[in-house]
């Protein structure tokens, strides 16, 4: 059984499908472009398929190839182990996924994806270029040693990724009993919100059900609209500040990390942790939004008096 | 694409450089404006607990720099595309300084720009950048 290589086959699709949608956004208003957050998430896909080819992409094959030859059963390269392969991988993509969001060292490589204040098609190709050999040991090695082989794997996380592309839209609204099963829109658009509501939810790569499953699944509100990007927005368009924001902060904490519990936190710990607490975690966020919203109404807008 | 590595990049520039030509061309090189009021709800988003008690406007409508209540944190709104970032600082964290009509503040955050808030005359500059910076509280 063949595998193609279906990323770089769905390419001129994707070009093809951001040039609709932003005629579409032109003629019906909906959804929204801005030229640099637009080429600026371009380059970042761009950059995110040259970094493989650095090193990383061989070295993980080569592993992935050694630790196949200890496999625990021989999984055959047939249709329906390639079904069973997507879903298994598609449940490694939800924790792989989970952990990026509670873990700074992961965060540091996914912040990427997140750091547009837009949401198009555009930016399902704002994608990391770091991150990706060590994520790929730690949460794929699993699966290969199971007995699935590496190209099949290689296969089914593209198909994963080709399907995450055209849920990152706001063109298409409800999806009526897909979103039960599904990641749709909807679901991932709660997932980009920075909201704090929304944040840290559906983290799900295609079933929906994990999330569910795991207590991780918040509704689209009708009440609440999105809004799009990291708790921080970046004030740049720089491709190698937006790679690299969030790694030079961890270097710049380590520097003034006192003891290995700092190093710990820093690193291992949730985004925004700091020793003495005046940084602002995700629950902390959270829990400010509660305290405020149970202080002030719904909108937890303070009262402002007029500007000069 | 082409099973060419280097000739599958090259046609994905050309893809790109096309896709930023076309929004480009229907418009979508914007700026958003800074304004008291965009300020305020970005500030009350982002920062629901900063009570900003006073605000002050860059005439060119890029940046606003605001004094919380009790004079103790400052914090800056600025336009990033269409949309817009805000930073929360200590008062005299952040280096200040008045540039002739500008005040200029430099985060130390290389994810923020530099910030330049322009003012009507040289006074008033001065005055914001002593304000912000914590030199002076009138």
């Amino acid at each position: 059984m063949q595998f193609p290589d279906v990323v770089t086959m769905a390419v001129p699709a994707f070009v093809l499908l951001v040039l609709i949608e932003m005629a579409a956004w032109r003629v019906t208003g909906k959804g929204d472009y801005e030229t640099r957050d637009a080429a600026a998430s371009l380059l970042m896909g761009l950059g995110s398929q040259i970094a493989p080819l650095l090193g990383g992409g061989s070295l993980l094959l080569a592993v992935f190839m050694s630790a196949y030859q200890f496999r625990l059963f021989d999984i055959p390269n047939s249709w329906w182990a390639v079904l069973i392969c997507f879903v298994i991988d598609d449940f490694r993509y939800y924790w792989f996924h989970r952990i990026s969001h509670e873990r700074r060292w992961f965060w540091a490589s996914h912040v990427v994806h997140h750091s547009s204040q837009h949401y198009n098609l555009t930016t399902a190709l704002r994608q990391t270029w770091t991150g990706q050999v060590l994520a790929g040991l730690l949460f794929k090695t699993p699966l290969v040693l199971l007995g699935f082989h590496p190209l099949m794997l290689a296969f089914v996380g593209g198909v994963n990724l080709i399907y995450q592309f055209w849920i990152h839209t706001e063109m298409i609204d409800r999806m009526g009993p897909l979103e039960w099963i599904f990641n749709t829109p909807s679901h991932h658009r709660v997932h980009h919100a920075t909201n704090p509501r929304y944040l840290d939810s559906n983290y799900a790569g295609v079933f929906i059900i994990w999330d569910r499953m795991f207590g991780t699944f918040v509704p689209e509100s009708r009440d609440e609209k999105c809004r799009y990007g990291i708790v921080k927005n970046l004030g740049t368009f720089n491709p190698i500040i937006i790679s690299f924001h969030e790694w030079i902060g961890i270097l710049k904490d380590l520097r003034s990390a006192k003891s290995l519990r700092e190093v710990c936190g820093y690193t291992l710990g949730p985004p925004g942790w700091s020793p003495d607490g005046s940084r602002m975690t995700t629950q902390m966020i959270k829990q400010r939004w509660a305290r405020l919203k149970g202080g002030q109404g719904e909108t937890a807008e303070p009262a402002l008096a007029p500007a000069e | 694409m082409t099973g060419n590595t280097f000739l599958d990049l090259l046609i994905s520039l050309g893809g790109i450089a096309i896709m930023v030509a076309v929004s480009w061309g229907l418009g979508a090189w914007r700026t958003a404006k800074v304004d008291a009021q965009s300020a305020r709800e970005r500030l009350a988003f982002d920062e629901p607990d900063f009570r900003a008690v006073e605000m002050f406007v860059s005439a060119d409508g890029r940046t606003a720099a605001a004094l919380s209540e009790g004079g103790g944190e400052v914090a800056f709104v600025f336009a990033a595309g269409t949309g817009l970032g805000t930073r929360r600082a200590k008062r005299g964290a952040a280096e200040l300084s008045a540039e002739g009509c500008d005040v200029v503040a430099r985060l130390g955050d290389i994810t923020a720009p530099r910030l330049r808030l322009k003012a009507p005359d040289e006074a008033t500059a001065a005055r914001w950048a002593g304000r912000l910076s914590g030199a002076t509280y009138n």
